[in-house]
């Protein structure tokens, strides 16, 4: 009875890694639809400059966004371990553009610490928290909170 | 005395701006006279030559009668900052892993694990002057670990460590600008920092686990 509980206070969740740069970032599991690889990208000219363009995706429009540049990193071209990560955050399906997936790793809650915040920066808002992970720190971004209104506002009009 | 002597002995332009920032530093103390006005009485002259008492700086907690400090390098700078505020001093060479975060400012290095602890770095010398002087390489050597806020101020080498009397160090009184800085040490003219005040606190988190 008090395994169920402990359970209970202290769920697992499933997060799906992804690396950027020097960095692994996770999302949790149950906001990633699929991963693709990366096809072609139609350019959306006037769109904003994180926005890398749409794919087709089974008779639906998705939009890309530069995943890099919405995290302020430099621009890299797309190659062969590139992939786009299509995610349903607030009820809006977007894939996000991404140097490479990793793994699937299972996290307990307890082992989540939330991320430090210093000033008003925008990443205080969709850094979720910090993880270890195999030696490494792991960067948990919440999804919801990944585009702010404007953003969505934005790629409605796209 | 000690500061010309010390200015003949010393080289470079950056010492001679470092010395004049410290001589204006050590006269913003308490119990001066006030200059004496153009046109007075007797009478004021003889209120201007007894010494004026201000109030006296208010000392942070950690200012004990006597204390230990750790002198530390950041650039071509020694700083020190009190004992009591740091529990570890612990080393970064090419193995140490550093997380970046992303949106962060300058002087967020970003995340690392000490003893299987996740511990913010946060780049001293770019908090206190805002620019580096020196490569990242020789000035990022070493992180002093405060009690609060799972903190570590990045540093190059670690000077010496010593006691100190609160006499030791001339007290600021007004800390409106540059809260960090708690005083000087008189003897070695060098800047006694506030390590609470270094971190802007203002939004500053703990890291904390989520439940």
């Amino acid at each position: 009875m008090s395994e169920a509980l402990a359970r209970r206070s202290d769920p697992v969740n499933q997060w799906v890694t992804f690396r950027l740069g020097d960095e692994t970032y996770g999302i949790n599991v149950m906001q990633v639809q699929e991963v693709l690889r990366v096809t072609e990208i139609a350019p959306v000219p006037g769109a904003p400059d994180y926005v890398v363009g749409i794919i087709n995706l089974r008779g639906n429009v998705v939009t890309v966004i530069d995943t890099r540049r919405r995290f302020a990193l430099p621009p890299k071209q797309p190659d062969e371990a590139s992939r786009i990560v299509i995610i349903e955050a607030d009820d809006q399906v977007i894939g996000i553009l991404v140097d490479s997936v990793a793994e699937v790793v299972e996290l307990r809650a307890s082992e989540i610490e939330s991320a430090p915040s210093v000033g008003n920066e925008e990443s205080a808002r969709y850094i979720q928290g910090v993880t270890s992970h195999n030696g490494d720190l792991l960067i948990l971004v919440d999804l919801n909170q990944f585009l702010n209104d404007e953003d969505k506002a934005q790629l409605d009009l796209l | 005395m000690k500061a010309d002597r010390l200015a003949r002995s010393t080289t470079g332009w950056q010492d001679q701006v470092l010395l004049f920032y410290l001589r204006n530093l050590l006269n913003q103390t308490y119990g001066q006279s006030e200059a004496l006005p153009a046109e007075r009485t007797d009478s004021d002259a003889v209120a201007a030559s007894q010494p004026v008492l201000s109030a006296p700086a208010a000392l942070p907690d950690w200012a004990q009668s006597e204390f230990q400090v750790v002198y530390f390098r950041i650039g071509h700078t020694v700083l020190a900052a009190p004992l009591t505020e740091v529990r570890r001093i612990e080393r970064l060479d090419d193995s140490t892993r550093v997380t970046v975060l992303p949106g962060k400012p300058d002087w967020f290095q970003g995340l690392t694990r000490f003893q299987g602890e996740i511990i913010q770095l946060a780049d001293t010398e770019l908090l206190i002057g805002g620019k580096r002087s020196i490569s990242l390489e020789d000035s990022h050597r070493h992180a002093l670990l405060l009690n609060e806020g799972r903190w570590g101020l990045v540093c190059g080498e670690i000077v010496d460590m010593v006691r100190l009397r609160e006499s030791d160090v001339r007290w600021r009184v007004n800390r409106s600008r540059r809260a960090w800085a708690a005083g000087t040490i008189i003897d070695r003219l060098c800047v006694l920092v506030d390590p609470r005040s270094l971190i802007p606190a203002s939004r500053s988190k703990n890291l904390r686990v989520l439940r």
